[in-house]
């Protein structure tokens, strides 16, 4: 931060080598998959430079929540800006319009999940398990209701959530080489 | 070139969005009760709130292998979506289930689910998209049965399209179905032998409409010498 602070552009870069991949991570949360994403992560480092060059932030310790705080913001003001701005759309219009096309990559790589995915599903001992996974992840019911119909324990339903993360890693890993 | 056009006016916007003011919560979670409450799961699911969020994401900025298990859920999560959509979208039933879904309002019971769930994924990611081909497709209607044993419980189901899909969810475990429609009568009305369940396991039966006139019907479902229903339902006029 002090580096920062005198200038050092070097330090600038380390500043987006180390924070990089968790502002990445909450601008796909907010974005999803909108190309203004890209825009934003350039904008959270400028405002956490400007801010950290001002000396608003005085303990190092915060520097990871910092930049993770900037970018949730600057995503929540984009938002709010674009509504305000066409304020005779309804939000999920704008929300619509705002996503963009899937490209070619996006697709091929869309492609490469559902591989891994139908491999994991595959692997999967029964069916309650991949019954699980789909009304968790896809029709969002909550634990209680998934657990009280599949007569599963808790535990188990924590562990097939793990299992199946953990699985599509190594698969993930093993794809990529 | 309206991508273009767009792309600069947020360029513009951003160097004028009001930033706020930073809340620099605490991180103050641990990997047990992460795992035991799915906050990475909910958290990809965007079913935490603002400041669970906030909490969340301070935890994992300082815990780099978190970002690595959001990585995959969230890779989870969209080939999952994939997954259920290329199958169903493989049979056809797509504005059919919208259909379902959205005429009968159920809920995601256990039975109904595999069949419902890229009505549910179209429903809750793609409202207009959902209601367009439900309007604009034609479809069949896809009534989803559940084994009746009590007559009192049967099935009733009205129909106003040209077609009708029966969908019968079975075990894993089973390969192929004999399938009889029978007319509450005994008349025979039509039936198949070796039929594969889908990779969801749904057995689906597609009817004109004019050739189930009003009455009572039977669908059998036998796995060799194994009933696996019966399913009785009821055309209503």
């Amino acid at each position: 931060m002090e580096r920062i602070r005198a200038g050092d552009a070097a330090a600038e870069s380390e500043l987006v080598e180390r924070h990089g991949r968790a502002v990445r991570m909450v601008l796909a949360q907010m974005m999803r998959g909108r190309p203004e994403a890209d825009d934003l992560f350039q904008e959270t480092f400028r405002r956490a430079i400007e801010k950290l060059r001002a000396g608003e932030l005085r303990q190092p310790e915060k520097l990871p929540a910092f930049m993770v705080a900037i970018a949730r913001n600057l995503a929540i003001a984009l938002f709010r800006l674009r509504s305000r701005r066409r304020t005779d759309e309804d939000s999920e219009v704008v929300a619509d319009t705002a996503v963009a096309p899937a490209d070619q990559l996006q697709q091929m790589m869309g492609d490469e999940k559902a591989v891994l995915v139908r491999r994991l599903l595959g692997e999967l001992r029964n069916d309650r398990d991949r019954q699980l996974l789909f009304r968790f992840y896809i029709a969002e019911e909550d634990k209680e209701s998934i657990c009280a119909s599949l007569g599963l324990s808790a535990l188990h339903f924590n562990r097939v959530l793990y299992r199946a993360r953990q699985r599509y890693r190594e698969l993930y890993e093993q794809a990529v080489g | 070139m309206m991508t273009d056009d767009r792309h600069n006016d947020d360029a513009l916007d951003l160097a004028s969005l009001e930033l706020g003011e930073i809340d620099l919560v605490e991180a103050d979670l641990d990997a047990e009760t992460i795992e035991t409450e799915q906050w990475i799961e909910r958290y990809v699911l965007d079913q935490l709130s603002d400041p669970q969020a906030r909490r969340f994401e301070a935890y994992a900025a300082m815990h780099p292998e978190m970002l690595d298990q959001i990585d995959a859920a969230r890779d989870l999560h969209q080939g999952l979506k994939r997954v259920a959509g290329e199958e169903i979208g493989r049979v056809g039933m797509i504005a059919g289930l919208a259909w379902i879904w959205r005429r009968a309002g159920l809920a995601a019971s256990a039975l109904l689910l595999v069949a419902l769930l890229p009505a549910l994924l179209l429903f809750t990611e793609n409202r207009r998209l959902n209601e367009a081909l439900a309007t604009d497709l034609a479809s069949p209607p896809t009534v989803v049965l559940d084994v009746m044993r009590d007559a009192a419980a049967t099935q009733r189901i009205r129909v106003d399209n040209d077609w009708l899909t029966l969908a019968v969810e079975v075990d894993d475990a089973v390969q192929r179905v004999d399938v009889v429609l029978s007319r509450g009568s005994g008349e025979q009305v039509w039936s198949q032998n070796a039929i594969e369940p889908n990779p969801w396991g749904v057995v689906q039966v597609m009817a004109r409409a004019d050739s189930l006139p009003p009455g009572d019907y039977v669908l059998s479902v036998t796995e060799g010498t194994t009933e696996l229903g019966p399913f009785l339902f009821v055309i209503d006029p």
